[in-house]
């Protein structure tokens, strides 16, 4: 990779539209809501996680508040000191400390149901702007479809690959499986890290070429890469 | 010495330990390893477990500040604060399998979740009829899709009609598995690639620091 | 051409683009008590999986032992129909079975079914136990929330069982029970994810017991575990699986038990009539109003930036 050249990349509309997600919310006077996932660590959280460090540091800079729902799940209060500390930071570099109000990043539940309850809640108490919905499962729809009750903008993250064609519809952008777990170097613009996103795309030729090799030579009736592939 | 944990080289050196504890026995066989290996795991697991004591702190924080301030809807913090300390003196006391104890968990809160999961049917009718527009061509093909598939899944329309079954077995053996493998390689790829990110420093979100 | 916009009284096309959400809701409180009030029998078609899952879990002997991974209760929501009767065939072949957790409600869920052996509750399914003289510790064994941990505590169960497991939930030693000999997944002849929340077969127990030991595994999915489970059952992992709601319902009907799943077969057909039904009818009223409404919007729109 010649150096200071930033690999193509291609649009992650999704994305793209948190900027002006942010912006819209401020001209209407609402907040943005955002969840980042119920589970502790898992890839898809750690993703979200960097998201919501792009999102609260717009929110730091036009004086908007950004509310986090958490919960949903027991181990869901292990990441809740780390997404505390993103929001916080992020209002605190832009000399906004003031403005961080803990309780806009209310433990609801570790329940998953009351969980859905209390977001859906959160939604119609207090008319967010946009809503950008984390990796959630059955309960994903629930809150894009209040959001669009409420007329927010809704950014979706497609966890599942039955959840994605569902919220493709009915949320406004969504973010299809790796787009949500290349969300922090995309978001970042920095060279190292989008240099891995390349990696990605290299690793998934060499799946393809697999897959093509292998289809060729079970035809040829050489089981070669099902054999190297076998566990 | 808090200040000393919160420095990311030395929460990035505790990650890639972790890892490396974790990863190595799965190509080293090496009982020491192991043993270390797996009550990491259990710490991890309980850890885990309790976290919940700290959710009742949190919430019960949070619910008392709102009922002092009297801030919107505090009369409902303020009742599930009485509940969630009720029902927990009722099991500690009288003991989890308690009748006064496990009627508001199973006919209340259960009952609360069944009805909450079956609000999904209204959201999806909702959907239903607002968001599922065939605005262009693919939106078009993707809704015909749906309404065979969803044809085929009633299971009355087998008493009159085999080709919904046909076209469904179609569309998820070609089209269906397909879009799942495609998926599942690139969420394989990419959370490698992540979590190789996360370990080198480079997704400092993960350890609450901005970037 | 008119302006359908400005057209005032009441426009067919924009009424059916627009329902109103409270319409929509009391058609689905109509067909849900309708359907149960007035059932229709229908006939029911056998799926693939069922039959394959159905295959295996007959093939159970009393000496076998069946590991269980128990469902969440909003899982079990979904698919408490071929949880009840996957337990009951169970009972009724007479094979072992062990229950294990890695989320807290999962044991709440399995004792409302199987009783609570602590307290003495009985459970859906206690008559049939009395019925079969299926009794905790002879029969089965509850271990609690074990496969907390992760993958490793998969791996240690897989090679290592008596290293890792000592007592059941309650604290009992399992020396003494069915339990003492199993030395690791090799002595299990079957695993059954009852209610998993995702696809199974790349999962943990795919990996370590079905791939290494080549455990019989089955699933009870919800919807969306359906499709990514596919793929594991060609390659061999995964032998059966229950479609959720609809697989247990032919469960019931192959085993001679009706329950939850048959009794709901009206409400799934109407339910989907009904969803179809509102897609085309919102296409309708989108092609027939909606449509032009945005085009004239944006049209105006352009002319006024101008």
């Amino acid at each position: 990779m010649r150096r200071g050249k930033l690999p193509y990349l291609r649009r992650v509309l999704a994305l793209d539209v948190i900027e002006d997600a942010v912006g819209r919310s401020t001209e209407m006077g609402r907040p943005i809501l955002e969840s980042y996932g119920t589970v502790a660590f898992d890839q898809f959280v750690i993703a979200s996680l960097s998201t919501l460090s792009y999102v609260a540091r717009l929110a730091a800079k036009v004086d908007n508040r950004v509310i986090v729902p958490i919960g949903g799940n027991p181990g869901s209060m292990i990441t809740r000191p780390v997404a505390v500390d993103i929001v916080k930071s992020a209002y605190e570099a832009e000399g906004k400390g003031e403005l961080f109000n803990e309780n806009d990043m209310p433990f609801l539940s570790y329940e998953f149901f009351s969980f859905a309850a209390g977001y859906v809640g959160l939604i119609l108490r207090e008319r967010p702007g946009a809503v950008i919905v984390g990796p959630e499962t059955a309960d994903a729809l629930m809150y894009v479809e209040e959001a669009n009750a409420v007329g927010a903008l809704t950014i979706a993250t497609g966890y599942y690959i039955a959840n994605v064609a569902v919220l493709a519809c009915a949320a406004n952008y969504v973010m299809i499986g790796e787009e949500a777990l290349a969300a922090g170097a995309y978001l970042s613009k920095e060279q190292s890290r989008i240099t891995s996103l390349r990696t990605v795309d290299i690793f998934k030729f060499l799946a393809i070429v697999l897959v093509v090799v292998g289809v060729i030579l079970v035809q040829l009736k050489n089981n070669f890469i099902i054999d190297l592939l076998s566990i | 010495m808090s200040s000393l944990f919160r420095r990311k080289d030395i929460m990035i050196t505790i990650v890639a330990f972790c890892f490396g504890l974790v990863i190595v026995p799965y190509f080293f066989d090496i009982k020491e390893l192991n043993t270390y290996a797996n009550n990491l795991s259990k710490i991890v697991a309980v850890v885990t477990t309790s976290a919940f004591v700290i959710s009742l702190y949190a919430q019960s924080r949070r619910n008392l500040i709102m009922v002092r301030q009297r801030s919107k809807g505090w009369p409902y913090q303020g009742f599930q604060l009485i509940i969630v300390f009720l029902i927990a003196a009722v099991g500690l006391i009288l003991g989890q399998a308690s009748l006064p104890y496990k009627w508001p968990i199973e006919a209340i809160q259960m009952s609360g979740s069944t009805v909450f999961y079956s609000i999904a049917t209204f959201y999806m009718i909702s959907a239903g009829a607002r968001a599922f527009r065939a605005r262009n061509t693919k939106a078009l093909l993707f809704l015909l899709s749906a309404v065979l598939v969803m044809l085929a899944q009633a299971p009355m329309t087998e008493l009159y009609m085999s080709w919904p079954a046909t076209i469904r077995a179609f569309l998820g053996d070609t089209f269906g598995k397909t879009a799942t493998r495609i998926f599942a390689i690139g969420l394989a790829i990419s959370g490698i690639v992540l979590g190789v990110r996360t370990l080198l420093g480079k997704e400092p979100a993960t350890l609450g620091l901005q970037g | 051409m008119k302006n359908m916009v400005e057209k005032e009284g009441f426009n067919l096309f924009k009424a059916m683009a627009y329902i109103d959400r409270k319409y929509l809701f009391l058609m689905v409180f109509i067909i849900t008590i309708g359907s149960l009030l007035f059932p229709i029998s229908i006939p029911i078609q056998i799926g693939k999986n069922t039959n394959l899952y159905y295959s295996y879990l007959s093939k159970l002997k009393s000496t076998d032992i069946v590991m269980w991974k128990g469902a969440t209760f909003r899982s079990y929501m979904e698919v408490k129909s071929g949880y009840i009767a996957t337990l009951r065939v169970i009972i009724e072949k007479g094979a072992k079975l062990v229950a294990m957790y890695d989320e807290g409600d999962q044991q709440s869920v399995f004792q409302m079914v199987m009783g609570n052996p602590s307290t003495g509750a009985s459970g859906i399914l206690t008559s049939l136990m009395e019925q079969k003289n299926y009794k905790y510790w002879d029969n089965y064994i509850d271990l609690g929330m074990v496969l907390l941990g992760g993958e490793a505590t998969y791996v240690s169960l897989a090679r290592n069982f008596q290293g890792y497991i000592h007592n059941d939930y309650a604290g009992r030693p399992i020396q003494g029970s069915f339990l003492e000999n199993v030395n690791g997944a090799a002595d299990f002849a079957m695993i059954i994810d009852s209610g998993p929340l995702a696809g199974i077969g790349g999962d943990f127990l795919g990996r370590h017991f079905a791939m290494d030991y080549k455990v019989v595994y089955l699933g009870n999915m919800i919807g969306v575990g359906i499709a990514p489970t596919q793929t594991y059952i060609e390659t061999g992992i995964v032998k059966g699986m229950l479609e959720s709601g609809r697989g247990g319902a032919e469960l019931e009907y192959l085993i001679g038990a009706p329950g939850p799943g048959l009794a709901a077969l009206n409400v799934m057909t109407l339910g989907h009539y009904y969803f179809i039904a509102l897609i085309i009818i919102g296409n309708i009223g989108y092609f027939g109003w909606e449509r032009k409404a945005r085009r004239e919007e944006e049209i105006r729109a352009g002319g006024q930036k101008k």
